[in-house]
């Protein structure tokens, strides 16, 4: 293996049960996460993006054992992460940390903020006492919060910041890899670009790997080196982000990217509008599982599942058409 | 002010009593609409964009106090109406379209049944003819198998079909203006792209008023001819579409553009408005947008700058322009 | 860096710090009947608890000449039939009475607490073991088997604390339950798992914290509730024995008509004084409620 790649997921599945009836029998699977592969390297940052259920917070979840896999390798630094022990996981945590969505739901409301940012380095055995207390603030600082903030609560604080505090948290530990699963979704507009901007200061300055979910194409396009675009649970397309953006090779992402509506009053957009919904992912559709949706659906679209393959430079997607060569859309 | 005017509010200011205090949500909001014209109303959480249409419609809570100097409705003063006339009013003439149409629909109720209800009621239609009035409904906002989803429970369908539906009951009295607080805000983006698409062809079809509520610049950029942007419970600008997003006057409205990257515009750096949005029981004084803004002159901390015509249909409240239209400062 | 500095504008204003506990106690403070009923219960807490120094005569004296006394300046609550004095019993009652109250529902609580937090936090089938045989504690007969149990065990002080613990805690294990439920999807507790924590710290410092609200409020009204048995338990003879003087067992004599109707300070007095505790017992709980509402929260 490459010595700059830092996770390379193999073949990653994740199925949910559904229960039904009298003895909870398991009667079928939601395919939240279907054989999944990823090389996230050093240093760069990794979009994730799709609409809901498609699977990417899944994805971020169980690429750190935070959620058991149904199958498949992470391998972090050459070791997998699901086949370590409890104790061995533990430690690890240290290194890869997540940013989680929800900045009223992520902070435990009984802890001070101090206690919120600090305990993890007790847990740890990195600092205590007052060396502990001298890096919750200045880790509190590099945040954009202030010292005195330490001893307050997180019901006195904003949305954003308490995803701050919750930023915070996660660094103090000097991880090497975050997975942040939609960390702005929740905040107001104007706050959002200072929250993606801090993100970005920190990952030079702390020399940090990020997996960046979002369902916001045009921030993951901002913030981005590289970008996965995801459906149903698979990924349909994956690229650097200049050529995705510049050139989008698979109907999905056409269609995802020109429903964004822009402030261009003058842009003279041509829309795709996708047709119906979502296809359930505990049953989906047979071959290629936008076949139902897409504009255009060939025969063997509904049959056979088109494999996500690199189309040139190292775009990779996941469909028929696409691949029949040069027969791009 | 033409004589098209369907609905003219003056000077409306709406407040809640919380535990804490009292909440000034809407100060001084004066703003008109026309038959057929489609008016978007932008801002952050808690700047009182949905409270000002709540108030319109006089559907605040109890705890809620309403002041305007006038709220005319089509000549009618909708704030001397009684209650039973008001009610005439929603629904018939005035609908709104909410954010989660879980909470708007009734559970234990059939789709069909909800809107029928509603048709009956405004529009006294036997059972039969309210139920393939509600069935034709359902067609018109695109509902696929519409004898079907007629008889389904509002759980059954997903968040696009029951926005739809939620639609096709805002629809089903023709009303004259339509209150969609942000419509497609729990949506995902290819879903919304249906229904801005759907709410574009229904407004043409049946010529209403909509009065379109979003935090989404780009929502509001497609959706409205005319676009109010809202800070802290007050009116900081409004303006035509084209003026509005292409030559932006208040440090706010500019703000929020820079803050958000945009798939048509390049733009290689965000600039985040700092701060955070203002709690609504210690609005600073002065300028509301002061403590944030990067002009920010000493008059702006001390008094309220007056929402003034800078061009033709371009109004702004901001020190930096004066009633001539002159530029101050720099 | 400039938008860092500036994102201090939106700072807390106030300059104290309010902790969730100041916030609630500032809520219940506000509450003026439920602040008179902690001052009640309070007064007769200290009252049990020196006792044995406000008390004018020993507790069991016996003075066969002034049986059957009614009050006077002598005998303050007047004297029972063995002429011992009722107004130094009453005080020693409520001794016996308030610490059943407060360590049968101590004990209800460890054992709901502990059972309700593994069956909410591991689920699967440590829960379905807990809940069935919680459904089986619920439907046993509480009274019969409470008169059942003191029957065999020897009606005693500790033998009714025991019983009306053993049998009250499924309250509190389907509340904490519920609790953890819910408590468990929130992502401060995920968090945890991400930052390397182990599943005792969880529990105790990121989750029973936050499940504490309900668990206090229903504390409250299961102590008002085993005072109450107590009394009955004691009144009916199968509590607290005689010569230990409970509220309930200074009752008993009641039972009779003749008491009840021609000597009343034999049992106004201890009905009186169960009757405010557990009602101030209760009308804290209720002051707890409204204090903790998560919808007030600003």
């Amino acid at each position: 293996m490459e010595a700059d790649v830092m996770f390379q997921l193999k073949n990653i599945q994740k199925f949910f049960p559904i229960r039904t009836g009298l003895f909870s029998r398991v009667t079928a699977h939601v395919r939240a996460v279907d054989k999944v592969s990823l090389t996230i390297r050093r240093g760069e940052t990794m979009g994730l993006v799709g609409e809901s259920g498609c699977g990417k917070s899944t994805l971020g979840r169980t690429m750190l054992h935070l959620l058991s896999p149904t199958s498949g390798e992470s391998l972090y630094k050459n070791r997998d992460v699901f086949s370590l022990s409890t104790q061995e996981l533990r430690k690890l945590r240290r290194e890869l940390q997540f940013i989680f969505q929800d900045p009223y739901s992520s902070l435990n409301p009984r802890l001070n903020v101090s206690e919120i940012v600090g305990e993890a380095l007790s847990v740890h055995g990195l600092a205590h006492g007052r060396e502990r207390d001298e890096r919750v603030k200045e880790i509190l600082s590099v945040c954009g919060l202030a010292p005195q903030h330490a001893k307050r609560y997180p019901h006195e604080f904003s949305g954003g910041q308490r995803q701050r505090i919750g930023i915070a948290r996660t660094l103090v530990l000097n991880p090497e890899f975050v997975v942040a699963d939609e960390p702005i979704a929740s905040l107001d507009v104007s706050i959002q670009a200072q929250i993606v901007n801090l993100m970005e200061e920190h990952k030079d300055q702390f020399g940090l790997t990020y997996l960046f979910i979002s369902h916001d194409l045009s921030m993951v396009k901002y913030i981005s080196d590289h970008v996965a675009v995801m459906y149903l649970g698979k990924i349909a397309e994956l690229s650097s982000t200049a050529a995705l953006y510049k050139d989008p090779q698979h109907p999905y992402t056409i269609a995802l990217m020109s429903a964004i509506p822009s402030i261009d009053v003058d842009a003279q957009k041509k829309r795709i509008v996708l047709q119906g919904d979502v296809p359930s992912p505990s049953h989906p559709p047979s071959g290629c599982y936008f076949h139902p949706r897409c504009p255009y659906t060939m025969e063997r679209c509904r049959i056979e599942e088109p494999k996500l393959r690199d189309i040139g430079g190292g775009h990779l997607a996941a469909c028929h058409l696409v691949q029949q060569g040069g027969g791009r859309l | 002010m033409g004589v098209n005017e369907l609905l003219q509010v003056t000077n409306l200011s709406s407040s809640f009593q919380t535990e804490d205090g009292l909440v000034r949500a809407v100060r001084d909001v004066s703003f008109h609409i026309s038959h057929g014209e489609s008016l978007g109303i932008v801002g952050e959480s808690g700047c009182g964009k949905s409270v000002t249409c709540l108030s319109v419609m006089r559907l605040m809570e109890q705890n809620g106090r309403i002041e305007a100097d006038s709220m005319r409705f089509e000549g009618r003063d909708l704030l001397s109406l009684r209650e039973r006339q008001m009610q005439k009013i929603r629904g018939n003439e005035m609908a709104m379209i909410f954010q989660e149409p879980m909470t708007s629909f009734n559970p234990v109720f059939t789709i069909g049944f909800q809107l029928q209800e509603a048709i009956r009621l405004h529009q006294g239609l036997n059972k039969k003819a309210a139920r393939n009035a509600s069935i034709d409904m359902l067609k018109q906002v695109g509902i696929p198998r519409p004898e079907k989803i007629n008889d389904e429970y509002p759980h059954a369908l997903s968040g696009g079909m029951r926005q739809r539906a939620m639609i096709a009951m805002a629809i089903s009295c023709r009303p004259k203006l339509i209150f969609a607080d942000e419509p497609t805000t729990a949506l995902d983006v290819t879903i919304q792209a249906q229904i801005l698409e759907l709410m574009q062809k229904l407004q043409q079809e049946i010529h209403t008023a909509v009065v379109f509520i979003s935090h989404d610049l780009g929502v509001i950029a497609e959706m409205s001819e005319r676009v109010m942007v809202m800070y802290a419970g007050r009116i900081v600008e409004i303006a035509g579409r084209r003026n509005l997003f292409k030559d932006p006057k208040h440090p706010y409205t500019i703000g929020l553009i820079r803050s958000k990257p945009d798939m048509e515009i390049e733009s290689p750096v965000l600039t985040p408005i700092p701060g955070t949005v203002p709690n609504p029981l210690h609005t600073p004084p002065g300028c509301p947008y002061h403590p944030r803004c990067e002009h920010v002159m000493d008059i702006c901390r001390s008094t309220l700058p007056e929402l003034i015509s800078h061009e033709q249909m371009h109004q702004v409240r901001c020190w930096l322009y004066d009633q001539q239209g002159a530029v101050h400062g720099s | 860096m400039k938008f860092i500095k500036a994102a201090d504008a939106g700072a807390p204003k106030t300059e104290e710090i309010l902790s969730p506990r100041t916030i609630i106690w500032r809520r219940f403070r506000r509450n003026k009947i439920a602040m008179i009923s902690l001052y009640v219960i309070t007064v007769l807490i200290l009252l049990a608890v020196f006792a044995p120094m406000i008390a004018p005569y020993e507790r069991d004296d016996i003075n066969l000449q002034y049986r059957e006394q009614p009050p006077s300046a002598e005998y303050l609550f007047g004297t029972d039939r063995n002429g011992r004095d009722l107004f130094t019993r009453n005080l020693h009652g409520g001794r016996i009475s308030l610490s059943v109250g407060i360590v049968a529902s101590s004990i209800q609580m460890v054992i709901g607490v502990v059972l309700g937090s593994l069956a909410g936090y591991f689920g699967k089938w440590v829960d379905a073991v807990i809940m069935r045989i919680t459904d089986m504690v619920l439907s046993f007969p509480f009274l019969a088997l409470a008169i059942t149990g003191a029957a065999i065990l020897g009606p005693s002080i500790y033998n009714t604390m025991i019983i009306i613990g053993l049998l009250s805690w499924t309250e509190t294990c389907r509340l904490v339950r519920g609790q953890f439920l819910s408590i468990k999807q929130m992502e401060y507790i995920e968090a945890t798992r991400s930052l390397g924590f182990n599943e005792i710290r969880t529990i105790w410092r990121h989750m029973l914290p936050n499940a504490m609200a309900p668990i206090l409020i229903s504390a409250t009204l299961i102590m008002a509730n085993a005072v109450l048995i107590e009394a009955a338990l004691s009144y009916l003879g199968l509590g607290v024995q005689p010569p230990i003087p409970s509220w309930g067992n200074i009752l008993e004599p009641a039972r009779s008509m003749d008491v009840l109707m021609r000597m009343w300070w034999l049992w106004l007095p201890p009905g009186l004084l169960i009757f405010i505790s557990v009602l101030s017992i209760n009308l804290i709980g209720d002051g707890l409620r409204d204090a903790l509402d998560p919808r007030l929260k600003n």
